[in-house]
């Protein structure tokens, strides 16, 4: 058996004391013994790989920032245990090619502020001596920490911010799994080309609502983008505040533009009193496409009751992706038993996922350099099946983004979000045209 | 009093500072630095209107916000943000100007409102104009050396900081000793006898006013070039404002040193406090925060500074009125 601590002064005193009856050398023999004996422990002990996480533990996102967390221990803890499930590098007892070293995430708050995630990334790299950062949900600290990362040469993943721009920046250190904005403006598109082979859906002037947030703006931008490159007019484009009201001069100036389509990117109040609006205004369209948020929050359905029937809405994720892999129930199981019975959504699977892509990589590479984990990352292609989103695979391309990442949409159907597109994961028919108010 | 002492303090702080730019390799340490002097000066900025010239303020974080926007749109475009300091500083003056113009002679809270008002309008307008980029901000491309004002070191940004403190710390004490500081006490203890006597208010208090947010500028702009990311939430909210005006009040408001407190304790607590209790996702840090907060303002209504000058005041034996003549409380 060996000293329970590595270290020898305690040690050394009882040593002494009872080799008091005896020579010194005795004394020093077993301290050496001892000495040796604590480095064969150093040795045994299993060598330990610590990622950096810098998330928004306190402050407004605090709640998300809490689920997050959880979703990444789980993470780690899966790899570091020998329960296999389709998942890369799960139930493997650590990282085999590093010897079975087991990973460990070191978190740092950002509170949701860039300056504040941005000194978290100096510290976990600086003071924890981190191989690799991941994080930070929010695209405005994202931007800073890993600027930060790139200065110090130190990979970054990034599993869960959607603003376009932070991968056209091109930083060499920083890897996106999550697609952005623009792929879930594309989808929509992509929608409605694989509804126009099946149906003759004729759609040709779209609305373009959304808050002038980050996130409205941001998708509003990408819609817009979207529509004119496929060949659609854009009606109208109504930009409003989210924290307004009332909406009554916005919902107007919709319905003037005769749209076929309103795609919309709003919180759960401003939500929630548009759709009041078109009802008012019986602004009838064939559908209307929301950008999740506001659309997909549970006080939607709970508060407009069968006036939500028939939206659509993107999301990143669907526990319909089930159908793909199975291990997304039993993820899904393990993340309510630690998450207080909250299931896994498209945050917490990401975030999950971009714990495996990052040890993956770090067991691809062989080693804790961080030029060979980035060139592992480089080389990274997970099949989409292995995962549990809804995208074809992972791979990233040469800004770091990657390539194999899809959306889905869900409609409202019968009070409940049914997954319709794309079709290899849907679970029921989309029902189109959506149907019309009635007064 | 001379301003001897003073001097020899700031003295001593630059030589601190220049110390911990050339010998501290620790980013977080040199992290924790910056901010601190940035933080000093942007509550001395705020001082100067709200403790000097009485009228409080809270929406200094636009001024901020001019120098920080000044420097990322020179940057974006090609220009040296060596640029964005004196641009920065004009549109933060005349900003300054507009805002103070109709309110500075008007009693009552009509400034303050006024300051919360335009700090909204300006935030807005920043969040939905395109050349100022929308929510999205702007982010710096990195670059390297004095042209760019970037640096991968740490160190030469704390020159910086240090350099602008030592900048608004002595232009406080010029102010200090100057007519127009003279005036703006002279007003702040009793405006109407003052008026009585020639003073022109508004006169005096737009120059600064307009001085202030010329600091509070500079200060942005070196923010901008130390975080390479700048947006409305992070640069022009009402929060950043509370900020500035919270370290002013708690630092000890209308006194020399009080600011550099104010900003000692924020960052003390905000920062280091944050870094090490606040990965626990509890909030510690902002509860220990908030209670101190609430401890000063309860049982030391004149700020860290104003106590300790009213106890050097006692134990001199002069007659103590509250913080005494140096910190009396805004009208």
């Amino acid at each position: 058996m060996t000293l329970p601590v590595p270290d020898e002064a305690p040690g050394m005193k009882e040593v002494r004391m009872l080799a008091r009856p005896f020579s010194a050398l005795l004394a020093a023999a077993f301290a050496l013994a001892a000495l040796g004996d604590g480095g064969a422990t150093r040795a045994a002990d299993v060598p330990e790989i610590v990622i950096g996480s810098i998330l928004p533990l306190t402050g407004t996102l605090a709640q998300t920032g809490a689920g997050l967390r959880t979703a990444q221990v789980l993470a780690q803890d899966l790899v570091n245990g020998h329960v296999s499930y389709p998942l890369p590098l799960v139930g493997k007892s650590g990282l085999p090619r590093l010897g079975h070293a087991r990973i460990r995430i070191e978190f740092a708050d950002s509170q949701g502020k860039p300056d504040q995630a941005r000194a978290a990334a100096e510290q976990l790299i600086t003071q924890q001596h981190v191989v690799a950062l991941i994080g930070t949900y929010a695209s405005s600290t994202t931007a800073t920490a890993s600027q930060v990362a790139e200065r110090y040469g130190i990979p970054f993943l990034n599993p869960d911010s959607s603003a376009p721009g932070l991968t056209s920046r091109g930083l060499k250190w920083f890897f996106r799994t999550t697609p952005h904005d623009g792929t879930f403006a594309e989808n929509f598109f992509q929608f409605l080309a694989d509804l126009k082979k099946t149906k003759n859906i004729g759609v040709k002037r779209i609305a373009i609502v959304g808050e002038d947030g980050l996130f409205g703006s941001g998708a509003s931008d990408a819609e817009e983008g979207s529509a004119k490159k496929a060949g659609y007019d854009v009606a109208t484009r109504v930009s409003y505040p989210a924290t307004t009201t009332e909406v009554n001069a916005e919902v107007q100036k919709v319905k003037a533009s005769s749209p076929d389509v309103i795609m919309q990117a709003s919180y759960l109040p401003d939500a929630l009193l548009f759709m009041r609006g078109y009802k008012q205004q019986s602004v009838d369209v064939k559908a209307i496409l929301a950008q999740d948020a506001g659309f997909i929050d549970p006080g939607f359905i709970r508060t407009l009751g069968a006036d939500a029937e028939g939206v659509f809405t993107r999301e990143v994720f669907s526990l319909d992706i089930k159908h793909r892999n199975q291990a997304v129930p039993l993820i899904d199981q393990l993340f309510r038993e630690r998450f207080s019975g909250k299931p896994l959504d498209g945050n917490t699977a990401r975030d999950f996922m971009g714990v495996l892509v990052i040890a993956d990589a770090i067991d691809r590479a062989g080693s804790t350099k961080p030029d060979a984990i980035r060139g592992a990352l480089m080389k990274t292609n997970i099949p989409g099946k292995l995962t549990l989103m809804p995208w074809n695979r992972i791979h990233f391309d040469a800004t770091g983004q990657n390539d194999g990442g899809a959306g889905i949409i869900e409609q409202v159907q019968d009070g409940k979000y049914e997954t319709v597109w794309p079709f290899d994961v849907a679970v029921r028919p989309a029902i189109w045209p959506m149907p019309a108010w009635k007064r | 009093m001379t301003a001897r002492p003073h001097l020899y303090a700031l003295g001593a702080i630059v030589v601190l500072g220049l110390l911990a730019a050339f010998g501290v390799r620790d980013a977080v340490v040199l992290d924790l630095v910056f901010t601190l002097l940035l933080y000093a000066v942007l509550g001395q900025s705020w001082n100067w209107i709200s403790g000097y010239a009485g009228n409080i303020s809270f929406g200094h974080a636009i001024f901020f916000g001019c120098g920080a926007y000044a420097s990322a749109l020179c940057v974006t475009h090609g220009l040296t943000p060596w640029l964005a300091i004196p641009a920065g500083a004009l549109a933060a003056a005349a900003l300054a100007l507009v805002t103070g113009f109709p309110t500075l002679g008007l009693r009552g809270h009509y400034f303050s409102i006024a300051t919360i008002a335009v700090a909204a309008l300006v935030e807005t307008f920043a969040r939905t104009t395109p050349w100022l980029g929308k929510a999205n901000g702007f982010e710096l491309p990195i670059a390297s050396g004095w042209a760019a004002l970037q640096f991968p070191q740490k160190g030469p940004y704390v020159v910086l900081a240090l350099a602008l403190f030592a900048a608004v710390q002595l232009a406080t004490i010029a102010l200090e000793r100057s007519r127009l500081g003279y005036y703006l006490r002279a007003l702040r203890a009793n405006h109407a006898a003052a008026a009585s006597v020639g003073i022109d208010e508004r006169r005096c208090k737009l120059i600064a006013f307009a001085w202030s947010a010329t600091m509070a500028s500079a200060a942005g702009v070196l923010y901008a070039q130390y975080t390479l990311f700048i947006d409305p939430p992070s640069t022009l909210a009402l929060a950043i404002s509370i900020d500035i005006a919270l370290i002013g009040v708690v630092g000890g408001i209308g006194t020399l040193w009080g600011p550099a407190a104010g900003a000692l304790v924020y960052v003390v607590l905000a920062k280091a406090v944050a870094l090490r209790f606040g990965g626990a996702g509890k909030g510690y840090d902002l509860v220990i925060y908030g209670a101190i907060i609430c401890l000063i303002a309860a049982l030391r209504p004149y700020g860290i500074v104003g106590t300790i000058v009213d106890a050097i005041r006692r134990r001199r034996g002069s007659i103590a009125v509250g913080p005494g003549a140096a910190a009396e409380t805004p009208a």
